[in-house]
């Protein structure tokens, strides 16, 4: 008897230390969730009001070639930018962990700054520099009599956006694998050393391998941030308003569904095919990158 | 029993008392004949405090004129974003009832809007007797409801004008274009003699400016029917002339297609790439902020016509201060928006430095401080007197879409794309038509050709 009370005890004492947390996960994440899928159901007209509809605005989201295309557009923007980001936040953090440059920890600061910065603030200066005309790359191709980069035309934009988001991102990214490296522990790279490794050896073949929980970690990270772009093209309707309109990305399309169009119901559909869309390829990537690592386990 | 009668006896006079209070409160919304004189001088002098929404900077002071002569109200100002982020608050507040101001500003553009989710009051009952006779002629017939109405206090207006650099067309030998003939002749003329400089520039993300133009060439792109019926033309007669002139302006490659309201395009008038800005009243403050090398090379004169010697132009901009709906002191709201825009000690405050806009008080239009005003900017010409005459002609009878949003947006993706990527700006027009028309429909209104 006495050992179940204390079990009881210990498992309300748990509960208590775990309320805090329930109680505003559910005020500001399950019960908006519950809302607007129950919002999704409804279909509300500026004449008419409001009619249950049923799963109407999902068939109309699956049939939506502008929700796809945005969708479709965001995966490009993924499978574009993503790998480019991790590189060079992998790249930076084993230079910098090599400990062979000077000044390693205010370089590490320089690279990470970016992040700090707002998105807003971000894309606005970017785009200060992105000018077609006055534009600083447009005002250097003038003066060296090279041709300007027409960084807003119909195949530049996305680049365009991509190199804001690692400008942005990859600072933050590298922070991970850094502090990943940092938790190695440093007895494999001596035991590589007396065997007559070099520090390019360690990286690849010490460091790199072991980081591999820390940059799937980074990827779902990139999965949910690509395919929610927003900020940055929303900031950059007025430097290419008709490459970047309402459509561009799922979530602006979103956005404008129910605060432009006045439809918050399909709004929310589209939310929710959104969150599923998100959800299927982070399984996905997980998927894969336990495939490659039972591959490559058994491989040895 | 017992407990259950006393029960039913406080449930029964909660819910009596909860019926009264709901018809108390709306009393005023329902309010048809109108309070005496003696009943809104009691409501002025009784301590109230009103909430206003607007984005108009420094407008304590006119706050402050207010309370010199009505001390008991007690006027609360908040910013709450400016354009697209104050009207979502709007419209939260619209849908869930709750927590919204007094008076908010309302762009002329967005009344039937407002007035479709059923947002706005009707001041009629509050307002002065000659409140008609306080304003520009046009700006009445803006604020009036389908039923009569009047739905908002004109504040500040935006008839359109041309402002244009007297130095660059000196150079080239241009004389100011009377008629869009002679503008068009102009822009050939200009750009072949210097491929760097346009005559104008027509920003592919500027439907107010389009809409403004279409206004004076004729257009009236919605006719409202009845509250769910309305006659949809987005590409009448009006605006299939305006669609057509700068598609085929633009695709010749006369006039430039840049997006405005970027640091490019600003960089556009400082460096004397463009030599005309058509814009409105409250254009020549804005472009003597964005352009100051330039200053002093400037002028303004009325828009070229589509027939010489007429005198028609339209609008662009301009908002409102609307009392809501949902507001339990609508006569202090009615008579503070009432006050602010057309008494003269505020009006004045409204039409100079720091705030410098276009009233819409004909009182402030016809001061003689207001148009005496010689800015440096514009080389000393007396640019308000040039703006007053041509609210005179602005055209009467325009009136806006009940989603006016989702219109602007289409524009964006039909005519704006159209003239960005120089294709066919007419048939964009009719893909404009056609995707409002749908939206309307889709909307439950009918819509009647």
């Amino acid at each position: 008897m006495e050992s179940l009370k204390k079990k009881t005890n210990k498992e309300s004492i748990g509960l208590l230390f775990v309320i805090p947390f329930l109680v505003f996960f559910v005020i500001s994440i399950v019960a908006p969730l519950v809302y607007s899928g129950y919002l999704s159901f409804f279909k509300k007209r500026l004449v008419g009001g409001s009619s249950f509809v049923g799963l109407t605005n999902y068939v109309q989201a699956i049939q939506d070639q502008e929700f796809w295309a945005g969708l479709k557009r965001v995966g490009l923007f993924f499978l574009m930018q993503v790998p480019l980001m991790l590189l060079l936040a992998l790249i930076f953090a084993l230079i910098i962990d090599s400990g062979r440059i000077r000044f390693s920890k205010f370089v590490r600061v320089l690279i990470f700054v970016p992040y700090a910065v707002p998105a807003v603030v971000a894309t606005l200066m970017w785009g200060y520099l992105y000018g077609p005309n006055y534009g600083l790359f447009a005002q250097l191709s003038e003066y060296l009599h090279t041709p300007k980069i027409q960084f807003f035309s119909e195949t530049m934009t996305l680049p365009s956006i991509a190199n804001i988001v690692t400008w942005e991102f990859v600072g933050y990214n590298m922070v991970i694998l850094y502090a990943a490296i940092k938790g190695f522990s440093t007895e494999l790279y001596e035991a590589a050393e007396v065997d007559g490794a070099g520090s390019w050896r360690i990286a690849w073949s010490i460091k790199v391998p072991q980081l591999r929980p820390a940059i799937f970690l980074c990827l779902i990270f990139s999965v949910i941030g690509s395919f929610q772009l927003y900020v940055e093209p929303t900031q950059m309707l007025n430097l290419a308003p008709t490459i970047i309109n309402n459509t561009y990305t799922p979530n602006m399309y979103a956005y404008n569904q129910a605060f432009v169009s006045q439809d918050i119901n399909y709004a929310a559909a589209v939310s929710f095919m959104l969150g599923l869309v998100v959800f299927l390829v982070s399984i996905l990537v997980t998927v894969m990158a336990r495939r490659a690592q039972q591959y490559e386990k058994g491989v040895k | 029993m017992h407990n259950i009668s006393r029960f039913k006896k406080v449930v029964g006079a909660s819910l009596t008392a909860g019926l009264v209070l709901l018809s108390l409160g709306q009393m005023p919304a329902n309010a048809a004949t109108a309070p005496t004189a003696a009943q809104i001088a009691k409501a002025m002098n009784t301590p109230t405090t009103i909430k206003f929404w607007t984005w108009v900077g420094g407008i304590d002071a006119e706050v402050k004129a207010f309370n010199a002569k009505y001390p008991k109200i007690k006027v609360v100002v908040q910013n709450v974003g400016q354009g697209g982020a104050h009207y979502q608050k709007l419209r939260a507040g619209a849908a869930s009832g709750k927590g919204l101001p007094d008076v908010a500003q309302v762009e002329f553009q967005y009344i039937p809007t407002f007035n479709q989710i059923g947002l706005l009051a009707d001041i009629k009952p509050y307002v002065s007797k000659d409140f008609n006779k306080k304003f520009a002629d046009w700006t009445i017939s803006q604020v009036t409801g389908p039923k009569g109405e009047i739905l908002a206090v004109p504040q500040d207006t935006g008839p359109m004008g041309m402002l244009y650099r007297k130095d660059i067309f000196t150079k080239y030998g241009i004389s100011v274009p009377k008629t869009w003939d002679e503008f068009a002749a102009a822009a050939k003329k200009l750009n072949a003699a210097d491929p760097n400089v346009y005559l104008t520039n027509f920003a592919p993300n500027e439907a107010g400016a389009f809409n403004g133009l279409a206004w004076q060439a004729g257009t009236r792109p919605f006719i409202p029917k009845s509250a769910s019926n309305y006659k949809i033309n987005l590409n009448d007669a009006g605006a299939a002339k305006v669609a057509k002139y700068w598609g085929d302006l633009v695709t010749s490659g006369a006039v430039s297609a840049d997006p405005a309201w970027n640091n490019d395009w600003y960089a556009g008038f400082n460096n004397g790439k463009y030599a005309t800005w058509l814009t409105a009243a409250w254009g020549p403050l804005f472009l003597a902020g964005q352009a100051k090398d330039t200053s002093g090379k400037w002028a303004a004169a009325p828009l070229p016509q589509w027939k010489a010697g007429q005198n028609v132009s339209g609008n662009w901009g301009g908002s409102t201060s609307a009392v809501m709906k949902a507001s339990k002191n609508q006569i202090a709201a009615a008579v503070f928006a009432e006050f602010i825009n057309s008494d003269p000690s505020s009006t004045s405050i409204l039409s100079s430095a720091p705030q410098f806009l276009f009233p819409a008080a004909t009182a402030a239009l016809s001061s003689e401080k207001f148009i005496a005003d010689k800015p440096a900017f514009f080389d000393g010409q007396q640019v308000n007197k040039v703006f007053t005459s041509i609210n005179e002609t602005v055209a009467k009878d325009f009136s806006w879409s009940p989603f006016q949003d989702q219109v602007y947006q289409e524009w964006q993706n039909t005519v704006g794309k159209a003239i960005a990527t120089k294709g066919d700006v007419t048939a964009a027009l009719t893909a404009l038509q056609d995707n409002v028309v749908k939206y309307a429909i889709a909307q439950g209104f009918t819509v009647s050709k």
